[in-house]
């Protein structure tokens, strides 16, 4: 079988309604309702709301039902990207046409607006204004997906219109089964507990779970829970990313302190966020320094507002990291499409946890030794030690036996070698790889 | 951590001998300490009348505090004194409340002997929140008939005005560059370590009055079995990698910040380099920096001076170095 770049989460989406047997015990009234809503349209007797909004959490399969159901009843899908400039003039013209024509001829049409209380304030005005003039008049069923409507007041006069659908997290139980189907099919061997864990680290977002379950197939071998944890918290970038956008280009200190209320991450996170991305966007020096003042200045205030329990101190972090870049900005390109980075630091935290902790854990052994904190013996001491006892085998012999570290800890420690541990015999690895070289 | 303590106890008391010098040679009475003399000459005093107030002792590192309260536990206790003392690290103990059960297991207990009292060794005290050592100051007072506390510190300011009130004060200034010189010689003629003077020279001035450091740096440079010239000692000095740093300083000045920040991140993540150490260098690299002016120089320099103190402060290295990275970037545009 040729190997095909696909993505799961698009191959496995449900063909049919029926497909969509795993929302019967959370979803079946959202199912129904729309489900009636759009046989009222197919019985030529549009209903009085002539647009509906199915809102929910990310990845509670929204967007899927539209499309099993267009499928299954032959209607074709006319999806309007939201952020899309042209979008209103684009629903204009697509509402116009199908009133002009009278009859619905052919093969019906479904008006997808996907993500709608996705797009910028600034792009908003048009679109929903579009919208409120359109749907009244409407001979297209038109559908809206959104994740939440009422966190968009430029969405409120659309709210009254439409047929108001609501989807809910499908339970665990259901995700797993889910899960573990499409884990059979592309014959990915992974722990129930694994799956588990990546549910819960997706917080029930069925499409990015299917999407770790790809990425993580690509390590061709029996995947564990540990897998799942060291692969960290992902953040779903399309919205961070934009959110970055609203700070940098803010247009003063308190415009960009009043986002923090709608940060998708946690203010330690978003910092991380902000200080990756800040010579990305201030790439003028004089703007760059600017910038990097106002965060090293929030830096120290956070650590001493964590080391000495002063919460009250947040608010000025927050004006200096948030206010402080979007004050920066003066010299620099214009806004205009800026590529974001996921923060590389936290990247590489989380590849060298393990080694990390191993070298805390010796570093524990050594206090009483030493009559230091395991910080100072990491960066006061560790830096001899290893020149100290790669050269010298009786101070080496001596430390090892005080500290108890086996030969392998020592090499370790010293920097010899990265391995933390004896990797375990991979037998699932070399099974795996044979009937991949088969396939080929 | 059990076994390790145990271990410990083998090493510093003499029945294994740990080859590293700083414990090695790690005093063993009062009189031994380098330096110091009315410190010592205080604490000898509560030897001989073999009763303490609880005591503060503060300073920069390697200036013999830790050395001085086991000292002083030894001459009290005898060579049995690790059953009479608790030692603890306020940058190491999860809370308060750790600290405060670990005390009261531990002061539980009478201690029979000449002495009626136990001792607290807890060190970097400074790392304890304001509300933390209000709660330290309370045990203290509920332990005072069974426990004596010496608390370690750096930075006196950070500790509450009324512990320092509750306790005796020590001053713990850095060593003068002739003590520490003596020190390393008596120890490299004890090891039969051939050195130059100028080697001497350089780990004096490198210590910076930090004997555990100029210790330390004298058995890195000795261990490669050669005499000790001043090349190894600058070799070892600079664990960091010097080119790296060169090039980190040479794309931010040509205002690559992008490349430049990665450059550090190699050095702090991939070698492992102590942050503190990184900035010390780059001070040390500055001063010969032809393409800068002495103004520019100075600027730099009062902006490494603060960086330096907030990463004692616990500041985020990476940051702190970025933003470095970003003054020279601006340095050399304006």
């Amino acid at each position: 079988m040729p190997v095909r770049a696909e993505v799961w989460a698009e191959k496995y989406r449900p063909k049919r309604v029926s497909d969509l047997i795993y929302y019967r015990k959370k979803n079946q009234e959202a199912l129904q309702k729309f489900v009636s809503w759009m046989k009222q349209w197919l019985a030529g007797t549009p209903p009085t709301k002539r647009a509906a909004l199915l809102y929910g959490p990310p990845g509670t399969g929204k967007t899927s039902l539209v499309h099993a159901f267009a499928r299954e009843h032959g209607l074709v899908i006319f999806e309007v990207n939201a952020s899309d400039q042209r979008s209103g003039e684009r629903i204009m013209r697509v509402v116009e046409e199908s009133s002009a024509s009278r009859t619905l001829t052919g093969a019906g049409r479904v008006l997808l607006i996907d993500e709608v209380d996705g797009i910028s304030p600034r792009e908003d005005r048009g679109l929903y204004g579009a919208l409120v003039k359109a749907i009244p008049k409407s001979r297209v069923p038109i559908v809206m997906t959104a994740n939440d409507p009422w966190s968009r007041s430029g969405m409120r006069p659309l709210l009254q219109l439409c047929e108001l659908i609501k989807f809910e997290r499908r339970s665990e139980r259901a995700l797993i089964r889910i899960l573990e189907e499409i884990a059979r099919k592309e014959k990915v061997s992974i722990d129930k507990n694994a799956l588990k864990a990546l549910i819960k680290k997706e917080e029930g977002d069925l499409r990015s779970a299917i999407n770790d379950l790809q990425a993580l197939a690509a390590l061709g071998r029996h995947i564990t829970a540990e897998d799942i944890e060291r692969m960290g918290q992902r953040v779903r970038e399309y919205e961070i990313f934009e959110y970055l956008r609203r700070i940098f280009y803010a247009k003063s200190i308190k415009k960009a302190r009043a986002l923090i209320s709608s940060s998708p991450v946690d203010p330690d996170m978003l910092f991380e966020w902000i200080y990756e991305n800040i010579p990305q966007v201030l790439t003028d020096p004089r703007d760059l320094v600017r910038a990097m003042w106002a965060l090293s200045e929030a830096d120290i205030l956070r650590a001493e507002m964590k080391q000495r329990q002063y919460w009250t101190l947040l608010k000025y972090v927050i004006d200096l990291m948030m206010g402080g870049v979007a004050a920066a900005f003066r010299y620099s390109k214009p806004p205009g499409f800026v590529p974001m980075h996921f923060p590389e630091r936290i990247r590489i935290l989380a590849k060298t946890k393990r080694e990390r902790e191993k070298l805390r854990e010796i570093a524990l052994r050594a206090k009483p030794v030493f009559h230091v904190s395991t910080r100072r013996f990491l960066t006061r001491y560790l830096p001899y030690l290893r020149v100290i006892c790669s050269n010298d085998p009786k101070a080496r012999n001596s430390l090892a036996q005080a500290l108890q570290l086996t030969d392998k800890e020592m090499d370790f420690l010293i920097g010899k070698t990265r391995e933390v541990e004896e990797k375990r015999p991979a037998k699932r690895v070399r099974r795996r790889a044979r009937r991949r070289g088969s396939r080929a | 951590m059990k076994k390790g303590k145990l271990f410990g106890e083998l090493c510093g008391d003499g029945g294994l001998s740990l080859e590293v010098w700083v414990e090695k040679y790690r005093p063993k009475v009062l009189d031994e300490i380098v330096d110091q003399e009315d410190n010592v000459a205080r604490l000898k005093y509560f030897v001989k009348t073999k009763s303490m107030p609880h005591c503060l002792f503060t300073g920069p590192p390697g200036t013999g505090k830790t050395t001085a309260a086991l000292c002083l536990a030894r001459e009290l206790y005898g060579e049995d004194y690790r059953r009479a003392i608790l030692e603890l690290n306020a940058s190491d103990e999860r809370g308060i409340d750790v600290i405060r059960t670990r005390i009261k297991e531990f002061a539980r207990t009478y201690l029979v002997g000449e002495i009626p009292y136990r001792m607290i060794i807890m060190d970097e005290a400074d790392n304890l929140t304001s509300d933390a050592q209000q709660a330290l100051r309370r045990t203290m007072e509920m332990f005072t008939r069974t426990c004596r506390f010496i608390l370690i510190c750096n930075y006196l300011g950070r500790i509450i005005e009324p512990i320092q009130s509750r306790c005796a004060i020590f001053r713990f200034g850095p060593l003068p560059p002739e003590k520490i010189k003596q020190r390393i010689e008596w120890i490299a003629k004890q090891e039969r370590v051939k050195t130059t003077k100028n080697a001497i020279i350089e780990i004096v001035q490198i210590s910076g009055g930090d004997l555990r450091q100029a210790i330390n740096l004298l058995q890195a440079a000795a261990s490669f079995g050669k005499e000790v010239t001043r090349d190894v000692v600058l070799r070892i000095a600079g664990l960091v990698p010097r080119e790296d740093l060169k090039q980190a300083l040479q794309l931010a000045m040509q205002g690559d910040f992008i490349e430049a920040r990665r450059t550090i991140r190699r050095l702090l993540y991939q070698y492992g380099v102590s942050p503190t150490d990184v900035i010390r260098q780059i001070h040390s690299v500055i001063l010969d920096m032809g393409e800068l002016d002495d103004q520019q120089k100075l600027e730099i320099i009062r902006t490494i001076g603060e960086i330096d103190y907030r990463l004692v402060m616990g500041a985020n290295d990476e940051v702190q170095l970025s933003y470095l990275l970003a003054v020279l970037a601006a340095v050399k545009q304006s």
